[in-house]
């Protein structure tokens, strides 16, 4: 089975992005580039292998039925591998033609022979995921081409525990004929004919092969989810089967609600399959809510003491208000239980930034009864919306939904993003009641009125590429050879102004010239999978002699929160976080953090030690891995690493003129000498984020985002000074074209002051 | 929440909308973007794109967000709890009647009635109440369908009338039942309160029996009996309808059923507490403590009354306001009767 292909190596993905880029248009050097490296091979080689190794010889490319497809699953021979099958597998196949999508497998295969574009809906449960990838490769053969079918995930979880799983199913190892890919992670091999992969590393190889060539079928799936990846890889592909009309599209989705879709891929047939869900029960509160928290946790109590049988999930927003609310609903359980009035409570609670062992609890089974024919225990699980589609936890009956998430919005106007309790849609209320009926018959309680929800809530949650800032997307359609912005064909165009705003700062940083055109710069800022702000930040680094540094504070940005303040011990964190802050700022802070976490004397037990110091581990631990890809990135592109030595007196302000280097957009203003803050150029009064290690003295600062959550809010912030805005940014920092007020006075007397200081040295 | 809520000051800027920057044409943005065929006003995406009725309003302007800085529920406004107090509920019921609505403002007014009675109860207790949407298939609602939904998944060939008739009688009958049972409910509803009410006696007395034995038997007996009365109460209304469902009758028994359970767990409850208390008995805190409860008992024994008048008042008015509520009240009265109304706004029918 060997081959000399060797695609999976980084080493040839950084030389052949090199010579890609070298190459410039869009031509295309097959002898380099990795992702097409099936070009160069030796295809009757591998057709010869193919046809003695499996029992598909018989088989028409697009022309097969269900009725072949099931002797060839029959075996005995594993079709693909020409191994004998495994009893595992005989058990697993009985299984999966069980599932709802079996049935239909026919009728998929004719639709997609027949057509080019196909939309499938099913339900959750029906099996989409893991079959409709096997019936397409039975049908496909994409191995006798030597192409390969993917299939896409939003998720990085998703993409590999579904690869595992369908790798078991056709009794396979694993990145051999199944693999998967994610960022910072590849597990396929040369034989690889099914890869799931997340939408967004599809994005990255389409940057590379704007045709996709290395694929014979695309799979779209819970592209219902929307997310920003796949809407634009929607927008792309479906320019991309004009071009290739041998190219297959599927799209996937769980909601039954696909005309959209249909419309939007030149009405696309569409396939339906029912899944396996039972009927649930809608309530609704007659009367609107004064408290929902509380609400929530009283129908919660009284479920468990009255309902029978049968797992509780509870939608809220946010972490502090799910970990306060599982205390609340803990206490008061014991109480029931104590009192004999209910059976035992396990509360889990469930979030994004929850660490994985603390998520695979809520899969554990409900407690039993506490004594023999006793009442049986249950449990309730208090998650944010990503219980909603993201993970399934069969066993919930019962769903309480408040009609509330957390949601994030761009303004593009005054830059903000903001993350607040807004109600959700229909569609997701919808969704969330949906999760009751996945074992069997169940109850949805809303806590608002029927009124409400036909009246105050919208039709579908709105898309992330309306939410977002476009700034790095706009780079990436730049670099996938997309020229028209305007006219690109997006299932939901964002906004005008949010175009303009990334547009404007893509501009700035010198990543699109005056003309729109990609730069130099760009074309290097789009290698990496970061913010453009931070991306040029990291390349232009070595201007200032603190590459290394900058590396490992882009890194520490790129993770979540790396400080742990947990609300019982909140003033022993902050004196730990205080053993680390830097006077200059939280940049810095953190980056003295990194660097202790790094010192032999933490490395020694470095969990204890992030333990200790109230940091986290895990998110450290991240920062690390994300570090070390991204250096793999910078030697790729010969970015020299380097640091200023310690000793240095500039050692610090090196950094922090780095910094203003990448967010020379993102500096405030303090206005007058109160608290207050004042962004340069959009002039919003914002505040430091309490958590700042900074001082009030400081007059200008830089700032890593600001964010809308209760006030407006700058966080992690660096001071800086104005000289070197104006020396390192001129195009922004051009006086003349400054609004009349504090902002510009400040400038023009900075300026004149240099001047000064530059005459005076003229004169010595 | 009027002026004694916390103040929550923050400087609003001077171009909150920053419309120097969205006014601006001058800018890079936008000169690209008309280089590009994009006029001013127009949203972005394919020309004459064929999914472009779907479009939102979020792909014109970015999407508006509200700052949620409390806990109210979805739908729930301030301060807009008691609008049947401004008259404006009864002034809405005339017009209705006077357009010749008369049924379905009846209907109306009876809902909101219903839903004031139990909104006291739960603002009271912390019951919950919901009130059925009906049956989530797939991603529509089925109104009131059991059995059917499921026999619609799995047999699709079947001619989809004959289903539909028979749903639509089933989900009739479960009205109706439904119905019967929400009346049944707010039946036992004061029930309710006086078990409730009679624990925390109970509990009271309980605690004062460390210190009065003597006294404390006589009340304890006194309970005994309400307590009984209260049972008693509470198995009447589900032998007294008589139109129930067998059904839901069942249903109603087992509540009932459940009701007791929960009271007995509740009394042992409270006995086990004063238990714990009986100690601390001494101290002064636990008497105001009594005396506070004594307090919530007495308001809480209020609404008995209300309910024989069902008026849906939502507190117990004093003073001025017992005047203006029994002005509102004969008011309400006086439009429910159409003949009055006629009188009242002087229309002469053909008879």
């Amino acid at each position: 089975m060997a081959t000399k292909r060797e695609h999976t190596t980084e080493d040839t993905i950084i030389s052949a992005k090199r010579t890609k880029m070298e190459n410039g248009n869009g031509k295309l050097d097959a002898a380099n580039n990795p992702y097409l490296a099936h070009w160069n091979d030796d295809t009757t080689d591998t057709c010869a292998e193919a046809n003695t190794a499996n029992g598909l010889t018989d088989f028409k490319r697009h022309a097969t039925t269900s009725k072949q497809a099931s002797v060839a699953e029959d075996g005995p021979l594993n079709p693909f591998t020409g191994k004998s099958l495994s009893n595992r597998y005989m058990g697993i196949l009985k299984k999966r033609r069980d599932l709802p999508v079996h049935k239909q497998r026919d009728e998929f295969l004719k639709l997609y022979q027949e057509n080019q574009i196909l939309v499938f809906v099913g339900e959750t449960g029906s099996g989409k995921t893991t079959q409709i990838p096997q019936f397409v490769l039975f049908d496909d053969m994409p191995h006798k081409s030597a192409q390969m079918v993917a299939c896409t995930q939003p998720r990085r979880v998703a993409a590999m525990s579904v690869a595992q799983r369908v790798a078991e199913e056709m009794d396979v190892e694993l990145g051999e004929e199944v693999g998967y890919s994610i960022r910072f992670e590849d597990k396929t091999g040369p034989n690889t004919m099914l890869k799931y992969m997340t939408d967004g590393m599809l994005l990255r190889e389409a940057m590379h092969d704007n045709n996709l060539t290395r694929y014979s079928t695309i799979i779209l799936d819970e592209a219902h989810e929307r997310t920003l990846a796949t809407d634009i890889l929607m927008g792309l592909l479906k320019e991309v089967v004009l071009r290739r009309k041998d190219l297959k599209l599927i799209i996937m989705s769980a909601t039954l609600d696909a005309t959209k879709f249909q419309k939007y891929f030149h009405n696309a047939p569409l396939l339906a399959v029912p899944g396996r869900t039972h009927p649930v029960e809608i309530f609704y509160t007659p009367a609107p809510e004064r408290d929902y928290v509380e609400a929530a946790l009283r129908t919660v109590l009284q479920i468990h003491a009255t309902e029978d049988e049968g797992d509780i999930l509870l939608f809220l927003t946010g972490e502090e208000e799910i970990e306060d609310a599982c205390r609340k609903i803990n206490l008061e359980a014991q109480d029931l239980v104590r009192e004999d009035a209910a059976g035992p409570l396990v509360v889990y609670p469930l979030y994004g930034t929850l660490p994985p062992a603390q998520q695979q609890k809520i899969f554990s089974p409900a407690p039993p009864a506490t004594r023999p024919g006793g009442r049986p225990g249950r449990k309730c699980i208090v998650s944010t919306n990503i219980a909603e589609t993201s993970l399934t936890i069969d066993g919930i009956v019962y769903v309480v939904d408040p009609g509330f998430s957390k949601q994030k919005v761009y303004n593009p106007r005054i830059r903000v993003e903001s993350l607040l309790v807004s109600p959700i849609s229909k569609a997701s209320a919808q969704q969330r009641a949906g999760r009751a009926g996945r074992t069997r018959p169940g109850k949805c309680f809303r806590l608002y009125t029927e009124s409400a929800f036909k009246k105050e809530l919208i039709e579908q949650t709105y898309p992330e590429v309306l939410r977002s800032n476009l700034a790095s997307t706009v780079l990436e359609l730049k670099k996938l050879g997309v020229e028209d912005l305007v006219h690109f064909d997006l299932m939901d165009p964002p906004a005008p102004e949010t175009l303009m705003r990334a547009l404007e700062e893509l501009n700035y940083l010198a990543c699109l010239d005056d003309e729109g055109e990609l730069t130099t710069l760009g074309s290097l800022a789009s290698q990496f999978p970061l913010d453009p702000a931070l991306a040029v930040m990291l390349i232009v680094s070595p201007e200032f002699y603190c590459s290394n540094e900058i590396l490992s504070l882009t890194a520490l940005l790129s993770v979540p929160q790396i400080f742990v303040r947990p609300a019982s011990n909140r003033k022993r964190a902050d004196e730990m976080k205080d053993l680390f802050a830097h006077p200059d700022g939280d940049h810095l802070t953190m980056l003295n953090v990194y660097h202790a976490f790094k010192s032999e004397e933490a490395q020694a037990n470095p969990k204890q030690w992030c333990h200790d110091h109230f940091l986290s581990y895990r998110a450290l631990q991240q920062a690390d891995n994300v570090r070390l890809q991204l250096k793999r990135i910078m030697e790729r592109e010969e970015l020299e690493l380097m640091s200023t030595s310690f000793e240095n007196k500039k050692y610090y302000e090196n950094i922090r003129r780095a910094l203003v280097a990448g967010f020379f957009m993102q500096v405030a203003k303090r206005d007058g000498n109160g608290k207050a803050y004042l962004t340069v150029k959009d002039e919003q009064n914002v505040l430091l984020h309490p958590s700042t290690v900074l001082g009030q003295d400081s007059e200008w600062v830089v700032y890593n985002e600001f964010v809308l959550t209760t006030k407006n809010y700058i966080r992690t912030v660096t001071s800086v000074k104005p000289e070197w805005l104006m020396d390192i940014a001129p195009n922004y920092y051009d006086i003349a074209a400054f609004k009349k007020g504090e902002i510009k006075t400040a400038l023009q007397r900075v300026a004149t002051k240099v001047q000064r200081k530059e005459q005076e040295k003229g004169k010595r | 929440m009027g002026l004694a809520a916390p103040k929550n000051r923050s400087k609003i800027s001077n171009d909150p909308q920053n419309t120097t920057w969205a006014n601006n044409t001058e800018r890079f943005g936008h000169k690209i973007l008309t280089s590009q065929g994009w006029t001013p006003g127009a949203s972005l995406g394919a020309t004459d794109a064929a999914h472009k009725a779907h479009y939102t309003a979020a792909s014109q302007s970015h999407i508006r967000v509200f700052l949620k800085d409390d806990n109210l529920g979805l739908g729930a406004k301030r301060g807009s709890e008691r609008a049947e107090n401004f008259g404006l509920a009864g002034f809405a019921s005339i017009l209705g009647r006077l357009n010749g609505k008369e049924e379905e403002v009846k209907k109306e007014e009876e809902r909101q009635e219903k839903i004031q009675q139990r909104a006291y109860v739960y603002k009271k207790f912390g019951m919950m109440n919901f009130v059925s949407g009906g049956y989530l298939v797939g991603d529509k609602i089925e109104k009131g369908v059991k059995k059917e939904v499921e026999v619609n998944v799995e047999v699709k060939s079947e001619p989809e009338s004959s289903d539909n008739e028979v749903v639509e009688k089933k989900s009739k009958k479960r009205k109706r039942s439904g119905e019967e049972e929400i009346k049944k409910e707010d039946e036992e509803e004061p029930n309710l309160k006086r078990k409730k009410k009679s624990v925390s006696l109970r509990e009271e007395a309980a605690k004062e029996d460390a210190a009065l034995e003597a006294t404390s038997k006589s009340k304890k007996d006194k309970k005994d009996k309400k307590d009984k009365n209260s049972k008693s109460a509470s198995e009447t209304p589900a032998t007294d309808s008589e139109p129930l469902s067998d059904k839901a009758r069942r249903k109603a028994e087992k509540r009932a059923r459940k009701e007791k359970k929960k009271l007995k767990k509740a009394l042992k409850k409270a006995a086990k507490e004063a238990a714990k208390s009986n100690p601390t008995t001494e101290d002064p805190s636990s008497e105001s403590e009594s005396e506070s409860e004594e307090e919530s008992t007495s308001a809480s024994s209020v609404p008995t009354t209300g309910t024989s008048t069902p008026s849906g008042l939502t507190y117990n008015p004093r003073g001025m306001h017992a005047v203006r509520q029994r002005y509102i009240r004969q008011k309400k009265m006086a439009s429910m009767d159409p003949q009055a109304l006629k009188e009242i706004f002087m229309i002469k029918t053909p008879s």
